[in-house]
């Protein structure tokens, strides 16, 4: 698909973006060697299990990140925001893509291959840092997803979870912001961690309370202070 | 000369008439052995796609084993023969694929990226010409 787009030092994400340190000839190195294309909803980036040829910057829209087991049942992961890169991990680590990427909106994707890549870091030292730092973040988020699992209640992790959504994927509302791309329950409850019977039945008692309101996959905020004392209970 | 990428602030990438360009070619000994090297073994399994129709390419697939289809929206068009070479004429040309390209069981494939090939010109300069025209040409 066709793309147009303003050079990056235009882009609306480029304070999230992961090559935001790249400055003079990396940044040069780094323009003429990416490849954007434009993945419409649903076609998928990078497949779990074949092994990875570069990385992907999201430049515009949302991923969802997902794992399938051997009937084909698919496990939401996580979701993917404007400015992350995609396939690192695996890259690093020459290994397969542990899970597959596809889009949930029409986006924006941007390839650099592995040589590239590899050149970017060998030359630019604030973006190993900054992928360091990723990596650090991503340990330690493995680390609390291994803690909420093991103690915290159904109810607070819906509401970390919805709490968490960064700021990009609300949009404001008369009544409140409401989490956009709308959602399934099921990955709602694949996120966390949860029966998807549970997550409906926490987020109808959320909705009795008056903390949300639900109209279809739609989720509305309505008391953001009180989801975020479900989120983060006072002990 | 191998194009570089499209600059995303002036080019819109759907500009060329892509329905003309060959998508395929038949794979010469000389260059798997000698691409080989520079790209990456992948593994693809049944119905995964391995590229989209309209998206610029990335690189060029030395297609080895297993079945291929392309398909233009939904439609199924033909099946690569095996052996060849996906996308290399679209690279030089810096047009987008015309076809998606659907995986009918597992099949391998070495992927070569866009930038690989461009320093492999520094080195074998002959053979890249030899590709060159080999793509051009078709």
């Amino acid at each position: 698909m066709g793309v147009l787009l303003q050079p990056c030092t235009n882009c609306r994400v480029r304070p999230h973006c992961f090559f935001v340190d790249l400055a003079g000839s990396e940044r040069d190195q780094f323009e003429e060697r990416r490849v954007f294309n434009r993945y419409k909803k649903n076609q998928v980036v990078v497949y779990e299990g074949v092994e990875p040829h570069g990385v992907y910057l999201l430049c515009e829209g949302r991923t969802t990140v997902f794992k399938t087991d051997e009937q084909g049942h698919q496990l939401t992961v996580r979701l993917g925001h404007p400015g992350e890169l995609i396939g690192y991990r695996s890259l690093l680590l020459s290994k397969p893509y542990s899970a597959s990427v596809a889009s949930i909106e029409t986006s924006v994707v941007a390839f650099l291959d592995r040589g590239s890549f590899f050149d970017i870091l060998d030359r630019s030292r604030p973006t190993t840092s900054r992928l360091i730092r990723n990596l650090a973040l991503q340990l330690g988020q493995a680390e609390d997803k291994a803690l909420k699992m093991a103690y915290h209640s159904s109810t607070r992790r819906i509401a970390e979870l919805l709490d968490g959504v960064k700021p990009q994927e609300k949009t404001n509302h008369t009544d409140g912001p409401i989490l956009l791309p709308p959602l399934r329950r099921q990955d709602l409850a694949d996120m966390a961690g949860l029966a998807l019977e549970t997550t409906i039945r926490v987020l109808k008692s959320m909705e009795q309370e008056g903390v949300i309101r639900m109209k279809g996959r739609l989720i509305t905020i309505l008391d953001t202070r009180r989801l975020t004392e479900l989120a983060q209970p006072l002990h | 000369m191998l194009n570089r990428g499209a600059d995303p602030a002036t080019t819109h990438q759907t500009t060329r008439e892509p329905r003309r360009l060959a998508l395929t070619l038949p794979l010469d000994e000389a260059w798997t052995t000698a691409l080989t090297p520079l790209g990456t073994h992948q593994c693809y399994q049944p119905g995964q796609i391995i590229f989209y129709e309209g998206h610029m390419p990335l690189g060029i697939y030395l297609h080895q084993t297993g079945h291929i289809t392309l398909l233009r929206g939904r439609r199924p068009v033909r099946q690569c023969a095996v052996p060849c070479v996906l996308g290399l004429q679209l690279l030089f040309m810096n047009a987008p694929y015309p076809y998606s390209a659907r995986t009918e069981d597992t099949v391998s494939l070495i992927f070569v990226p866009r930038t690989a090939l461009t320093q492999f010109r520094a080195t074998r300069e002959d053979l890249y010409h030899a590709i060159e025209k080999a793509a051009l040409g078709a």
